[in-house]
């Protein structure tokens, strides 16, 4: 006989007993058919049923009840506190959600930063006086230890901002 | 009075609601079966004790999260497995403190399990069993194992084990095969499954 037909055979012994109803009806039949082979299959069959009986009946047989903790039920007393704390959080969050103007904190877009400048007297002032040709007033170059040589219109851009 | 597989379900389903006496009842008809398997993967009485106590607690504080009560014999064994994993789990971290023996010995012949009834030749019997399935499952690749004992000594159906172990039935088919297929080439250990069925 082939050596691989009979490792073949092994093999389908083995998938008639641990997968029987995937097996085709030419691969059962090629076990069951041949003595020798069905004979393979019911020892092996005998020696696992043989193995689980054993197991049955030598398993030791628990000796404490089994004691029954009592279970916390989900009925509404046990659920109420986290139910109210989950309900204010929620009113909270979408309270501050509605009555929020949108666009008042997180989204400033450039119109309202010009509006809010617009809007505020001193900083306009400061902003003007920076625009305006006396924006730098006579103490400007002491403090910024500018010499008092320089004539304080060109030469002191030149100075600043050197060509 | 035999407990059909509908039964079960009813049971569970009743038991997801908080009836007690569902609880009870499906904790009655699972208790032997759930010590079995916990006795046979850790070799001792007295963890067994523990474990399946503590199986059947989780049980009673997650049954209200159970999805599909008719799956629930396989809910209940994949509770059972993971805390035997757990068990080994915190054995292997203890052991990192403890001194290990010497030999590594089959579990049970160190077992407290002694009964005054039984036979000498009964009890030895009993320890040659326990000795060689030790054997021959330390010869199987770890999901081999787990999927061999379901299906040998839990007596759990592929479709039932492919649901505890979470894998799909063709892997279970393979692993299956894998450990018959050891089991076949055991000649010693199936001497001694086949005297017994000859007696």
């Amino acid at each position: 006989m082939n050596p691989n037909d009979t490792n073949n055979v092994k093999d389908l012994i083995i998938r008639y007993i641990s997968e029987r109803n995937d097996l085709t009806e030419s691969e059962t039949d090629r076990v069951e058919s041949s003595t020798r082979n069905k004979q393979d299959a019911d020892m092996l069959q005998s020696d696992l049923n043989s193995l689980s009986k054993l197991a049955e009946g030598f398993s030791p047989a628990p000796l404490t009840a089994i004691q029954i903790p009592e279970r916390k039920p989900l009925t509404f007393s046990y659920m109420a506190p986290a139910l109210a704390c989950g309900l204010a959080l929620m009113f909270i969050f979408f309270t501050y959600t509605l009555y929020t103007p949108a666009g008042s904190s997180g989204r400033m877009t450039i119109e309202t930063v010009y509006q809010e400048i617009e809007s505020d007297e001193r900083f306009m002032n400061e902003v003007n006086a920076l625009v305006e040709d006396v924006a730098y007033s006579d103490f400007y170059p002491e403090t910024t230890a500018v010499e008092s040589r320089y004539d304080f219109s060109d030469d002191f851009i030149e100075v600043i901002v050197p060509i | 009075m035999q407990t059909t597989k509908t039964d079960i379900t009813q049971l569970a389903e009743n038991a997801k609601t908080g009836d007690p006496e569902a609880i009870e009842m499906l904790v009655t008809h699972f208790h032997k079966d759930i010590f079995k398997m916990v006795f046979y993967r850790t070799g001792s009485k007295m963890d067994a004790e523990d474990i399946t106590q503590d199986i059947f607690v989780k049980l009673v504080n997650n049954i209200h999260s159970i999805r599909d009560t008719s799956l629930f014999k396989a809910w209940l064994y994949r509770i059972a497995v993971n805390k035997v994993t757990d068990h080994y789990r915190k054995k292997a971290v203890l052991s990192l403190f403890v001194s290990k023996p010497e030999t590594e010995d089959a579990p049970w012949t160190a077992s407290e399990e002694k009964i005054s009834s039984e036979t000498p030749s009964d009890a030895l019997m009993k320890k040659e069993f326990y000795t060689s399935l030790f054997n021959f499952t330390k010869t199987l690749a770890k999901r081999e194992k787990e999927v061999f004992l379901l299906r040998f000594i839990d007596q759990l159906g592929i479709k039932e084990i492919a649901q505890t172990i979470n894998k799909n039935e063709s892997t279970v088919k393979t692993h299956l095969y894998r450990s018959i297929k050891k089991f076949r080439g055991n000649a010693e250990f199936r001497n001694i499954l086949g005297g017994s069925h000859e007696s």
